[in-house]
């Protein structure tokens, strides 16, 4: 008779097995959820580690852009020196350099960017010398200029045109781009009954370095760049020589000046004095920016690259104003265009222009996630290199440029280099 | 052999221990993986405190030009005239009353140091006391009845806001201590390589602005570093530095036409700041705030962030 032996038994009861199983199963889905849910939740911290990375490296390499522009210009990069071209227009005589256009670079028609002379003279120097101080004391950085000498409003019929007021006298003397002025008889700026018989004559300018300085920076750089390289307070505008077809009388102002409701006028010689006043500024923008052009981004390669760092972006009252001068202006680029395609996109801009006397460098960070479309964007203004730094940062014809202050050092020629 | 409630228990911890082990996997990788964006961020946080150094740098040379000699000691404030003096054109700064005629202050050649850190209170500080004056009701501590002629007042008794500081001496010179938890993050150097150009060393890290501790031991400043070397450059090897070079200009900024003529002589025949005060931002035009003020001090005319190290700086 086989005797059972409960002791050595190896199963559960019928009892035992309808209890653990549901409990089983219980604890078991538990287990699941919560490990999917965990699985998840690494999943989801990937993801934002993933896109916090991506933001902390946008934000690192906006910070590098701020110092050494390569967004706009990369000396590793042939294919990104967009802004070193020059160009030979009909309109040249305001603009024929880019931003990153080397000083001693030609224009397509063999002409140099910016004129150099050197009479040997003190004030009469011609182009660009980059150790120049710009000291105060220094009298040819002095602006001689008159913008008060404004037009005549009792001589406003006279002839259809808008004569100039010379009563003051003939600024374009004191200071001038070309060192001889001819003084002419303007029967119509006398006083009444003190018409002039004939003209004065020839006369020595003694101030000629400022006046070519400005309108070499204008001609080689357009306006962001003239505002960049010039002394914050300066007033820019100066006079040039009498041209019968081009100019009134006695050399007035010309240069960049402001009308009173805010909107700049080149005034260069074609034109009479129908806008100047007394509003001589400087670097002022109330209700428009100066810009520097985008190199990325769609445009007609001529049309942006020739014009649009010489654009004035008039800003409306309208609150999107901003939004609408940083999509034209921001120069875009994807920083990971060879990701995986679940990776987030990443887009990083650097929008950089003048607003109201200050040059502003506006960096965007902008991570997609291609799983929720969500958009992170991180947007920041920054200090750092500025336009003449940059260009004193690049060798002409590519490449960084060497720099070290030891005693005996010789240093890389750069885009600001003697002529 | 086991007996059989010892199997079931065994099974049981097998399995808890098992979810238990997954568990913590997970959480050690998340923890691990926030530790690692927390570290990255520090390269971030280097950056921007370095860059944060130029500002501090820029201002240096800006303010030391003109301002910043004045002797408390005496009645005098005394000003310069430029790093290159805007009267005579001569190497600056300097000014008449003690007769020195050079760049002694800064010569030209030279090298400073400037390690930055918070006070412990700053010159004028004011407490943030959210109500100096509390109208004292029934409800106050301590209560008054409503028959009291202070009841439901705004009795402004007490100055507003209040001063940091106990005395007006402690208040106008502040507590110049060193805040222990802001030093040894950051500081600038300045190398004046020329009458008014400028290498600006930004370092985010706590040498000190010590270049190697051969300069330490010069400077006989090793009890610093605990007179360790390796402390010296551990801190060297954790640091960023950024090098700069700019250039001073006399040139001040602000809007001529503003400043001087439009509003000044035209629309009220007062002065400026008296109808436009330097803080005032509520204005219709939006443009007479702080953009619109002179910067007697100068500015710069370029900033350069330098590709790689110079010797000197």
């Amino acid at each position: 008779m086989a005797i059972l032996d409960h002791n050595r038994r190896g199963g559960f009861t019928i009892i035992e097995m309808l209890i653990s199983l549901p409990l089983a199963l219980i604890v078991a889905g538990s287990a699941y959820a919560a490990l999917r849910v965990a699985s998840q939740a690494v999943t989801t911290a990937t993801r934002l580690s993933l896109e916090n990375t991506m933001l902390r490296d946008g934000a690192l390499a906006a910070n590098d852009d701020l110092d050494f522009w390569t967004s706009y210009d990369d000396p590793s990069d042939p294919t990104n020196r967009r802004l070193r071209g020059s160009v030979d227009k009909w309109w040249s005589d305001d603009g024929r350099g880019m931003p990153f256009t080397p000083f001693a670079a030609l224009t397509p028609s063999g002409e140099p960017v910016w004129e150099r002379q050197d009479a040997g003279v003190y004030d009469d120097r011609r182009g660009w010398d980059p150790s120049e101080s710009w000291s105060a004391a220094d009298p040819k950085t002095w602006w001689r200029g008159h913008l008060a000498q404004r037009k005549n409003f009792a001589t406003l019929t006279h002839g259809g045109l808008l004569a100039p007021d010379l009563r003051g006298g003939h600024y374009g003397i004191f200071a001038n781009i070309e060192r001889r002025q001819h003084i002419r008889c303007d029967p119509h700026t006398t006083a009444a009954g003190h018409a002039c018989v004939s003209d004065y004559g020839d006369v020595g300018v003694k101030h000629t370095w400022l006046a070519n300085q400005q309108r070499g920076l204008l001609r080689s750089l357009g306006y962001y760049g003239i505002f960049d390289y010039l002394p914050p307070n300066q007033v820019i505008g100066w006079h040039e020589a009498y041209d019968a077809a081009r100019t009134d009388p006695g050399g007035v102002p010309t240069g960049f000046l402001m009308s009173e409701v805010g909107w700049p006028v080149m005034w260069n010689g074609r034109n009479v004095q129908t806008q100047m006043d007394r509003f001589g500024y400087h670097r002022d923008s109330f209700s428009f920016r100066y810009v520097i052009a985008p190199s990325y981004g769609g445009g007609d390669l001529g049309t942006l690259m020739e014009e649009s760092h010489r654009m004035v972006w008039r800003l409306a009252w309208a609150a999107d104003s901003y939004a609408a001068l940083l999509e034209r202006i921001a120069n875009a680029r994807d920083r990971l265009p060879l990701r995986p395609t679940h990776w987030p996109a990443m887009n990083v801009s650097m929008a950089r222009f003048l607003s109201q006397q200050r040059m502003v460098a506006w960096s965007t960070v902008r991570v997609t996630s291609p799983v929720t479309g969500d958009n992170l964007k991180l947007s920041f203004t920054g200090f750092g290199t500025s336009l003449r730094g940059a260009r004193q940062q690049r060798r002409p014809a590519g490449g960084w440029a060497a720099w070290d202050n030891r005693p005996g050092a010789i240093n890389d020629a750069t885009l600001d280099g003697q002529q | 052999m086991p007996d059989r409630s010892q199997r079931r228990r065994g099974a049981v911890t097998i399995l808890v221990a098992g979810t238990a082990a997954i568990l913590a996997a997970l959480a050690l990788a998340f923890i691990g993986r926030m530790r690692s964006d927390a570290e990255g961020i520090v390269v971030l946080e280097h950056e921007v405190q370095a860059k944060a150094m130029l500002i501090a740098g820029c201002s240096y040379i800006l303010e030391a030009g003109r301002i910043g000699w004045d002797d408390p000691r005496t009645a005098a404030h005394e000003e310069t005239f430029g790093w290159i003096d805007v009267r005579d054109g001569r190497l600056g700064p300097k000014h008449v009353d003690d007769g020195r005629d050079d760049d002694s202050r800064f010569p030209v050649g030279a090298s400073r140091r400037f390690p930055m850190h918070a006070w412990e209170r700053p010159p004028f500080a004011i407490a943030a006391t959210a109500a100096p004056n509390p109208i004292r009701t029934t409800a106050s501590d301590p209560g008054i009845g409503r028959s009291d002629p202070a009841y439901g007042l705004p009795l402004l008794v007490r100055p507003d806001p209040q001063p940091a500081a106990d005395d007006w001496s402690g208040y106008a010179s502040g507590d110049p201590r060193p805040l222990s938890s802001t030093t040894g993050m950051s500081w600038f150097r300045i190398h004046r390589e020329s009458a008014s150009r400028f290498v600006i060393t930004c370092g985010a890290g706590a040498t000190h602005g010590w270049r190697d501790w051969d300069e330490v031991v010069a400077d006989g400043a090793t009890a610093t570093f605990g007179g360790d070397a390796r402390a010296f450059d551990d801190a060297l090897a954790h640091e960023r530095r950024l090098w700069y070079r700019v250039e001073w200009s006399p040139a001040v900024t602000g809007n001529l036409g503003y400043m001087y003529m439009w509003y000044h002589a035209e629309m009220t025949g007062s002065e400026l700041h008296l109808h436009r005060p330097v803080n005032s931002s509520q204005h219709y035009q939006d443009q007479a705030t702080q953009m619109q003020v002179k910067n007697a001090a100068g500015t710069l005319a370029w900033v350069q962030r330098l590709v790689s190290a110079p010797s000197l700086w």
